[in-house]
């Protein structure tokens, strides 16, 4: 279905405000989106932050999505070579820039402490829950457990 | 795993399936569009495209990324070392995924939803850092063993777990 950039806007908009939308779940399915999309989606991105940086006139209560913005293209996309969006403009435009990945890139150790709860396995029905009483309640779990996974040294190690 | 979204999830994916796809759409009238709505709306679609990049970033540094993701995903992972580590941009769970997380544990949803918590802290180390400090050491890796990155994860970790710094994330939503 074609649209303008306006019925997107209205359409995402509105999706956004639905309460019903976790955009995790989302981001989560775009990972298995063809790379083209995910290009774009980039993009978008890009071109969005390069509209709020700081240069622009912000009202006050944007200050902080402005600096967020300003860093973006100051610490990151213009050290790697985007001097401005008219570099992005068409789609593959973002794909041409970045290199290559070749076997001589540096390599990477990642290194990880991990520990996987299955919500279902701690339901309380007498419990009183509330958002931060979730967050608080899998912080002090995982607290003890990764504190536990510590000192066994139980740590995972890949080489990327 | 494919995980399952719910009808406006997946409106949502159609709607960004619909303009991304569509070559005559220009992004950078749709991202001024964006940029004139409402704190909340812009705050939700930098959280969108912020976890996007965080999933990119974690498949690379899985060290399993397949080779048509790898320009991005590596993109991704300098973006999160660069930028998003320093705004202190962690990933935690958001409201709308302890909304649903909530309903599990006061028994409201009986569906088995395959909803995990993943807990962790991690650090990625760049093997050329530990092989200079090695060298100026004396000490070769063969001798090492692994010992020195097995060190620096030990004094990194002990202080993330110190300050309760985990990262929170829930999947499979």
């Amino acid at each position: 279905m074609k649209m303008t950039h306006e019925k997107f806007t209205e359409e995402l908009t509105n999706s956004f405000e639905d309460s019903r939308v976790c955009t995790y779940a989302v981001a989560e399915a775009l990972l298995r989106e063809p790379v083209d999309l995910q290009e774009r989606f980039l993009i978008l991105f890009l071109n969005y932050l390069d509209r709020i940086k700081l240069a622009s006139l912000m009202p006050d209560h944007l200050l902080d999505l402005s600096n967020f913005a300003q860093v973006s293209w100051e610490n990151y996309f213009e050290y790697i070579g985007i001097s401005d969006t008219t570099q992005i403009s068409k789609p593959g435009d973002l794909l041409g820039l970045l290199p290559e990945p070749t076997n001589s890139d540096e390599k990477w150790t990642n290194i990880k402490i991990e520990r996987e709860y299955l919500p279902q396995n701690y339901t309380d029905e007498n419990a009183l829950w509330d958002k931060s009483s979730v967050l608080e309640f899998f912080r002090e779990l995982s607290s003890k457990d990764l504190k536990e996974l510590f000192d066994n040294q139980d740590f995972e190690f890949n080489e990327f | 795993m494919v995980f399952p979204m719910n009808t406006q999830e997946k409106r949502l994916l159609e709607i960004l399936q619909d303009n991304l796809s569509d070559n005559s759409m220009f992004t950078s009238f749709a991202a001024n569009e964006i940029s004139k709505q409402r704190r909340a709306v812009q705050e939700l679609f930098i959280i969108l495209a912020v976890s996007h990049l965080q999933e990119l970033s974690r498949l690379y540094k899985s060290g399993k990324c397949p080779t048509r993701l790898r320009k991005l995903a590596k993109f991704a992972f300098d973006y999160e070392h660069s930028v998003l580590e320093i705004a202190g941009f962690a990933r935690q769970i958001d409201p709308k995924a302890a909304e649903r997380v909530m309903e599990i544990l006061d028994g409201t949803s009986k569906k088995n939803a395959p909803t995990r918590i993943i807990a962790s802290v991690e650090i990625q180390i760049q093997n050329s850092e530990i092989e200079l400090e090695l060298e100026e050491d004396g000490i070769s890796p063969e001798e090492d063993g692994g010992k020195r990155v097995k060190e620096l994860a030990l004094e990194a970790f002990e202080y993330l777990l110190e300050e309760n710094v985990q990262s929170i994330r829930v999947v499979g939503l």
